[in-house]
């Protein structure tokens, strides 16, 4: 027996220095090379998320590397190919992306991975917002920057030195729709909309799946009311919050329609769920296509593809009680567009015969933001030092596929660059079956509260 | 009170659902001994084979209904082939853990195969009209799935307690060896008890997919609740199933309406853990003489 335990320990012993002698030259390596890691949502019921972002991102570094980068950093930024432009080094990006399966655990085990064997000095992700926090508390010690496009959730940079938000979050989502029911009757009018639309409705209500993302929507929803002024009344403890797999919506409707809402917030993002929670809705009295309620919903519900599904389930959103909003300007300038059209038969010829699809607003937004960040590398003059590489980053502005100007938000109280995006919301209606930009958006209004910017996320 | 009422409809109405999907579970562990978490993923690829048949080859919703029952009924008879009668004998662990196996396996298909993206409705009869008592609304399409529930309990009834089939079945079930020396074949019977299972499975898929919409992730919940339904019905016990069905839909319906809609999940649980500690055999279960 103990000559067996001798061997393990005699190999364990060998393997340890195989592993230093392998490590040393790694090490030295990782000088030469610029590694960014990243975990998605491949696979799993949330995988039409992290599926587009994954392609985006993996195509920005490519194009990144073949000096093709399409959008522009302001102040310029080099894209001359074979990597990043250092003093007068190039050095070369090595991308390495896990997929979580929409599971917590193995999206921390990604992180983990990616942190202590593949040494990432960035990482992507993770997008599912249960697992951001235990990812930070991981990440942030050790200084390696985070990013997300399409994670949603105030966890992602509130409060983190090295996070960064390049979309809006569940918070500044419903600020914006806040905005929306508090305006005046003559703006309302100004675009075509009913200026009576508002008029006698007070009480709100929301719905959504039990997760951080919408936990935090219902917070907003609340802060929006609040900053309101009384004109309508809500509290988070209305929210009606279902569990993961749900099936049958008809009682978490019913507690929904025993508030007597005039207005509900839908803040579901899964088309079942969406759709199912509509077919309820109208048979418990909470009719949004009669007018008993206005409905709010998120840039999902106003989806062209969803307002084509849900006609064919025999609901009508047309009716002019259906409003939502949405992150990507609809009213492109001359210049984005170009970009745009440079861009997309790019995406399409790579990806247009996988489960990815055609190019949408998702992935443009990560492209976006992938070569903002690589760009913001190369800025800092160090690809070594994350804390250059955090702030010439956040000092860079972008003209991308989603617009010009891409900013981060900037503290009122510290004059901070923020890692989260200064995102526009733009008010989305529903007319003849189509979706239809309002003209009305909102920007500066909807960057307040500890949620959006302070210095720890509130208990 | 018109509340009350009409959560105790919407609850026994959904507890019906879950009552079939859990019967299926019954039988197989009554008769088999082994508890299959895979009947979660035939209860959701029988929403599936019934959205192909009926809403994409366009054929009635019961055509749609019959195919899952019969598609689900065979997968599970391959399955009890494949995995499970070699299983049989070995301790529970290794049977959750190979059937939690096939759960994932059969759900990460899916998963491939339609994605989560789209809905997938099935029309059904009486989804366009309801029946009302002042403010109490019964909608026709969940009047239908408790038609149909009645019919396939009484059928699985009529099947077990009243034909020659059953008593083979409930024969092994009370003795497997003394049942083979009756010259019952332990093979045939399996394969019939793992039909029947798979084809309830597949029906309460079908009903749960034209009521709230066909999903690759629509058999979790169902299968959480199956399993405590057959604990707390009685392992194997096909009429605990039923009654169980009906208290957890109810109660899951009026915790979601009274208490919070967070807690929905909890009450099966709660019960679970009741149950275990004050009557472990199930309402309709003996005690366990070997305890």
């Amino acid at each position: 027996m103990a000559s067996s335990f001798g061997v393990i320990r005699a190999g364990l012993l060998g393997a340890a220095l195989c592993a230093g002698l392998v490590a040393g030259p790694q090490l030295a390596k990782a000088e030469d090379t610029f590694k960014f890691g990243g975990v998605f949502t491949l696979s799993g019921p949330a995988s039409f998320l992290g599926l587009f972002e994954e392609a985006a991102v993996r195509l920005a570094v490519e194009q990144f590397m073949k000096g093709d980068c399409i959008v522009e950093a302001v102040p310029p930024q080099p894209c001359e190919g074979g990597g990043l432009k250092i003093g007068d080094k190039v050095i070369p990006i090595e991308w390495t992306a896990y997929d979580d399966v929409s599971e917590d655990k193995k999206s921390i085990d990604a992180v983990i991975r990616l942190v202590e064997q593949d040494e990432a000095r960035a990482i992507w992700g993770p997008r599912m917002n249960s697992a951001l926090l235990s990812a930070a508390s991981i990440l942030d010690p050790q200084g390696i920057i985070s990013i997300c496009a399409i994670c949603s959730s105030p966890a992602m940079t509130v409060g983190r030195k090295y996070g960064h938000d390049i979309t809006d979050t569940g918070v500044i989502e419903k600020h914006g729709m806040g905005e929306f029911i508090h305006e005046t009757p003559e703006r309302l009018a100004e675009h075509g909309i009913d200026p009576a639309l508002f008029d006698g409705r007070k009480k709100l209500g929301f719905i959504g799946r039990n997760e951080l993302y919408t936990v935090h929507g219902s917070i907003g929803w609340q802060e929006a009311v609040e900053k309101g002024g009384g004109r309508y009344e809500y509290q988070h403890d209305w929210a009606v919050l279902y569990p993961f797999g749900t099936t049958d919506f008809a009682p978490h409707v019913a507690k929904l329609a025993e508030q007597d809402p005039d207005i509900v917030l839908m803040d579901a993002y899964i088309f079942p769920d969406m759709l199912a929670i509509m077919n309820e809705m109208k048979k418990q009295g909470l009719n949004y296509e009669t007018g008993e309620i206005i409905l709010l919903g998120n840039d999902v519900l106003m989806l062209q593809i969803f307002v084509d599904v849900a006609k064919d389930q025999g609901i009508n959103m047309s009716s002019g009680y259906v409003w939502g909003w949405q992150e990507h300007n609809p009213a492109q300038d001359e210049a984005t567009l170009a970009r745009v059209e440079k861009y997309v038969p790019i995406y399409n010829a790579k990806y247009g015969d996988t489960e990815v699809g055609n190019s949408s607003p998702f992935d443009r937004g990560a492209y976006d933001a992938a070569i903002w960040f690589l760009y913001g590398v190369q800025a800092s003059g160090d690809h070594t030092d994350n804390d250059k590489i955090v702030e010439a980053w956040r000092n860079l502005k972008i003209n991308g596929l989603r617009g010009p100007t891409n900013e981060f938000f900037t503290r009122p109280d510290t004059g901070e660059k923020t890692g989260q995006l200064f995102a526009t919301e733009y008010i989305i209606g529903v007319a003849d079956e189509k979706v239809f930009y309002t003209g009305i958006s909102y920007r500066d209004e909807l960057f307040y509260g500890p949620y959006v910017y302070g210095d720890k996320l509130p208990k | 009170m018109t509340a009350f009422a009409q959560q105790l409809i919407y609850g026994a109405s959904y507890g019906m659902n879950l009552a079939v999907a859990a019967a299926g579970l019954a039988l197989i562990f009554g008769v088999y001994r082994v508890i299959n978490l895979a009947h979660g993923q035939l209860i959701m690829l029988g929403g599936f084979v019934a959205y192909v048949v009926a809403t994409q080859l366009g054929t009635h919703f019961f055509v749609g209904f019959f195919a899952a029952m019969i598609v689900m009924g065979l997968l599970s008879i391959v399955l009890e082939n494949a995995v499970f009668r070699f299983l049989q004998r070995r301790p529970l662990t290794d049977q959750l853990l190979a059937s939690l196996g096939l759960y994932m396996v059969l759900g990460t298909t899916a998963l491939r195969i339609w994605g989560d993206f789209e809905a997938r409705p099935i029309a059904m009869p009486g989804e366009d009209w309801a029946l009302t008592a002042g403010e109490i609304r019964i909608d026709g399409a969940r009047l239908v799935t408790i038609a149909i529930t009645l019919v396939l309990f009484a059928s699985l009834y009529f099947v077990v307690y009243r034909t020659h089939l059953g008593r083979t079945m409930r024969a092994t079930a009370q003795g497997e060896e003394t049942a083979a020396l009756m010259g019952i074949k332990k093979r045939r019977v399996a394969a019939i008890v793992f039909f029947l299972g798979g084809a309830l499975g597949g029906a309460a898929g079908a009903m749960l997919g034209a009521l709230f919409n066909v999903r690759p992730d629509m058999g979790f919940q169902p299968l959480l609740m199956a399993l405590v339904i057959i604990i707390f019905g009685g392992m194997g016990s096909i009429a605990g199933s039923i009654v169980a069905g009906l208290i957890l839909g109810i109660l899951y319906n009026l915790t979601v309406f009274y208490v919070g809609s967070k807690l929905g999940d909890l009450v099966p649980f709660l019960v679970l853990l009741a149950i275990l500690m004050i009557r472990p055999q199930g309402l309709f279960g003996l005690p366990d003489r070997n305890a």
